[in-house]
């Protein structure tokens, strides 16, 4: 990437499976690419990836021209990984290095090279794995970040002396939401009243064919309602098969849509979650096993994790409650804008380095 | 049995929670019971298929004997077999009870995976 003078130049590290990283990621960029008033000279955004849904999310049009989304394939063994990360590390100039999830890496791999950059650090902190955070004693790795910010939910060093707990992330702010016409549109509803629910095939691949499977019985089930499959280009159908019987969209971001959606069936993932608290959006959430974060604990603190054989008995329930339709914009703070702020703070031009 | 077998479509009706008719075009013969069998319902069992409902019949038989005679169905990548690590938490309904396996995961399961998990950590670059 070319730098151009005055402008800032943050690379985030993104890495890890599923597209929540990534999705993250992108909202925290795009904030900061428009923040004019908080980084007035400009900002140059490198985004690292290994994410298997990194080719098929249109990252780069979200960034915009002079941005860059480098992509390490997700199938690279750990060492490999490491190396394309290390390259990348070593050979780039950026004021600004900003880790999610992982203070060591995906692999283990930043841990050698984080104290011999000269930059400013700082760590997306959500929540982890307690056995992970002993045994590999992440404590001591915070040391090395100048800012650790907490994205909307608890995590285990969220009272360490540098972390700042903003509101959740999330990748559009409200006004940018399709009206309900609009999304019911995008989302090929041609029903003006019909209650939306969408499965959310997202994950693994397996869990993406598990949820189009049941986004095809609740389509059989459910017939007052309309009910769309949702899944990143190229991964649903041809995997399992036999064509579809829920309809079959593919969009991303999906909160662009949510407003035309009343019911969400879908994991405990980040996004998910947060997106459908922000909006108000029902959600019946079932918890995936994860090797860093909790769904299932994240899902009760916004209600009750669903099992797969209820989730026909909660929909019905949803349905037959006389759900209601979007009432308007939603409202909700966006924590992407305080933590740009955050970020620029400790990133100003007397910024030296002490590496000796 | 065979001859009660519906031909030109596949007649495995289990389904991921309901059990249903299945329509899709026939790409194999179950092993088991000779059921005509779409590639959706097709189980590989060394060279041959066998349907969803066998796979199920054989878990449950190695389950009882304490044996797992057909380890290699225990998929984790199978949808119809994988079911994440909170299958089975909660109250069921009855007929979500009836087609419910009971020998897919259920939440101790997970817990005792979750013990297990230690070496993976850092070693996997697709997990998150």
């Amino acid at each position: 990437m070319s730098s151009s003078p005055g402008k800032r130049r943050w690379l985030i590290y993104a890495l890890g499976g599923g597209a929540g990283h990534l999705t993250r990621a992108t909202g925290l960029a795009r904030a900061a690419i428009r923040s004019n008033a908080v980084l007035p000279s400009g900002i140059e955004i490198c985004i690292l990836t290994n994410s298997p849904f990194a080719d098929v999310m249109p990252i780069s049009s979200e960034l915009g021209v002079g941005h860059e989304v480098i992509r390490i394939a997700s199938d690279q063994s750990r060492d490999e990984t490491a190396r394309r990360v290390h390259e990348q590390l070593t050979q780039r100039e950026f004021d600004v290095l900003v880790v999610d999830t992982f203070p060591r890496g995906l692999g283990g791999e930043l841990k050698d090279v984080l104290p011999g950059l000269c930059c400013r650090k700082v760590l997306i902190h959500r929540d982890l794995n307690p056995d992970y955070c002993l045994a590999f004693d992440l404590a001591s790795s915070l040391k090395e970040f100048d800012l650790v910010l907490v994205p909307g939910e608890s995590a285990p060093f969220s009272s360490a002396s540098q972390a700042v707990v903003t509101e959740p992330w999330l990748i559009r702010e409200p006004k940018e939401l399709l009206s309900p016409n609009e999304a019911r549109r995008k989302l090929a509803v041609d029903s003006q009243t019909k209650p939306v629910v969408v499965v959310m095939g997202c994950g693994t691949l397996a869990e993406i064919q598990q949820m189009q499977l049941l986004a095809d019985e609740l389509s059989a089930q459910f017939e007052s309602a309309a009910i769309r499959f949702i899944a990143p280009k190229n991964t649903a159908t041809a995997q399992v098969g036999p064509p579809s019987k829920a309809r079959t969209v593919s969009i991303w971001p999906f909160l662009e849509v949510i407003r035309a959606v009343s019911v969400i069936v879908g994991s405990g993932g980040y996004n998910t979650v947060n997106e459908a608290t922000a909006t108000g959006t029902h959600l019946i959430g079932i918890a995936r096993k994860r090797l860093y974060d909790r769904q299932e604990k994240r899902l009760r603190l916004t209600g009750k994790p669903a099992g797969f054989s209820e989730v026909a008995d909660r929909l019905a329930t949803l349905l037959n409650s006389g759900i209601t339709f979007d009432t308007g914009t939603p409202k909700y703070t966006n924590g992407v804008h305080q933590a740009i702020d955050l970020i620029a703070s400790i990133s100003q031009d007397d910024f030296r380095c002490d590496i000796s | 049995m065979a001859n009660d077998w519906v031909a030109g479509m596949c007649n495995e009706k289990s389904g991921f929670l309901f059990s249903h008719e299945c329509y899709h075009a026939p790409s194999e013969t179950c092993t088991g019971c000779q059921k005509p069998i779409c590639q959706e319902h097709s189980h590989a069992d060394g060279s041959s298929y066998l349907c969803t409902s066998c796979v199920k019949k054989q878990k449950s038989r190695g389950n009882r004997t304490g044996r797992s005679q057909h380890s290699r169905h225990d998929d984790y990548n199978d949808p119809y077999f994988y079911s994440g690590y909170y299958f089975g938490y909660g109250n069921h309904s009855g007929f979500h009870q009836r087609d419910h396996d009971p020998f897919d995961f259920t939440e101790a399961d997970g817990q005792g995976l979750a013990s297990d998990t230690g070496d993976a950590f850092e070693s996997d670059m697709s997990a998150s």
